[in-house]
């Protein structure tokens, strides 16, 4: 393990690495404690605690840097448990690779560029600003929003009809992550906002 | 090497998973067969499965100021091991209220309020600490370390880490409830 070495090269007073010696060399206190019910309790306790608070920032720098030397585990890796977290990591990148073709975010940005205030694009598609504002953050989905009023937003904020019928497309089969054409099978819902915004199978 | 790994994840290029999980997945399977050695090798990879996908999604929350890389990671493993052990706990409850099993079962597992003010004052009085207790305490409650791994990396003593946290978590239970000795017995 790591520390093993750290021990033996000092980077002065108050380094992780000093600090592990200082802990490593600290008086080795007497008699073995048995386990007490309580004790138990008192760990469950401050699992849970440490659980549930939101960051390490509690933590001075040197004891995290410590720490991270301390905790060097490592076992190989089977290629079938490569296989699933390989699976599980492109499954992630994928979502992220969406989210920068979200629907919201490309509502999000045109409504700016014009710089229309949430309130204004509710009032001129006959929405309430809220729900304007959650569609766009992504705490609602699109389809809060009827397909006529989500076609007058498009057509609102200027935002290209392709554009935004692929992004609806993508949000719609959120597995393919290249569909980037209505030349897939669309939702009920995009078909329909492709229909309000005059278009039909992808094209005018 | 990290930070182009950050970067590529963030921009969801498509070679960011296979980099991380080069990079980082024999640690996370490592540290959780450290902190879980009672689950059985698919759990452990189910967990960090999860947690790797968990973390890709939300890497534009990672922030280097706070903590590194491998540590934010092994967050998500932890909460992975802690959700699973919490969903088997409920399960199980609902098996033994079924059936009256008298086996065998870990600690019930707690889980407290986010909001709960105890816990800004625990955030405190860790603080607090001298560095070498503090890492002590971040080895057993933050990263969940059983004592005899914290012996075993500090080359120390079993009996004497689990003296030493036994005084810990008394004092830092008597600040966080507000008296000068805590009621070991009351947790809530």
């Amino acid at each position: 393990m790591d520390h093993q070495n750290a021990q033996h090269s000092f980077h002065g007073p108050g380094s992780a690495e000093d600090l592990i010696a200082r802990a490593q060399n600290s008086e080795p206190l007497a008699i073995a404690l048995p386990e007490q019910p309580a004790s138990s309790q008192q760990d469950a306790w401050m699992e849970a605690a440490f659980a549930a608070l939101p960051a390490s920032s509690f933590f001075d720098p040197a004891v995290l840097k410590a720490v991270d030397l301390l905790m060097q585990d490592s076992e190989s890796v089977t290629v079938q448990a490569r296989q699933r977290l390989v699976g599980g990591a492109d499954r992630g990148v994928r979502w992220r690779h969406r989210l920068d073709s979200h629907i919201g975010n490309l509502l999000r940005d045109r409504r700016c560029t014009l710089e229309l205030s949430p309130g204004e694009v509710a009032a001129k598609i006959g929405s309430a600003a809220a729900l304007i504002a959650e569609i766009e953050t992504g705490a609602k989905p699109i389809e809060s929003l009827p397909a006529d009023l989500v076609a007058a937003w498009i057509q609102l904020v200027s935002l290209a009809p392709a554009v935004a019928l692929a992004a609806l497309q993508n949000a719609s089969v959120p597995d393919e992550a290249s569909a980037s054409s209505l030349d897939g099978p669309a939702s009920r819902f995009t078909c329909d906002v492709a229909a309000a915004l005059g278009w039909s199978n992808g094209r005018r | 090497m990290d930070e182009e790994l950050i970067q590529a994840a963030k921009a969801g290029k498509p070679h960011a998973g296979a980099f991380l999980v080069s990079l980082y997945g024999p640690r996370l399977l490592g540290y959780c067969r450290t902190i879980a050695p009672d689950l059985g090798d698919v759990d452990r990879e189910l967990i960090c499965e999860q947690a790797i996908e968990k973390a890709c999604r939300k890497m534009d929350e990672y922030d280097e100021t706070k903590a590194s890389l491998a540590a934010w990671l092994r967050g998500f493993v932890r909460y992975g091991v802690l959700s699973w052990r919490r969903g088997w706990a409920r399960r199980d409850h609902e098996h033994s209220s079924e059936f009256g099993s008298q086996a065998w079962r870990p600690r019930p597992q707690l889980e407290l309020d986010p909001n709960d003010p105890r816990l800004v004052r625990l955030a405190a009085a860790v603080s607090t600490l001298p560095q070498d207790h503090q890492l002590l305490i971040a080895l057993r409650f933050w990263e969940n370390l059983p004592t005899f791994e914290i012996a075993a990396r500090l080359h120390i003593s079993e009996a004497a880490v689990r003296q030493r946290l036994s005084r810990l978590t008394r004092q830092l239970r008597a600040q966080v409830e507000g008296h000068d000795d805590a009621d070991i017995g009351g947790v809530a």
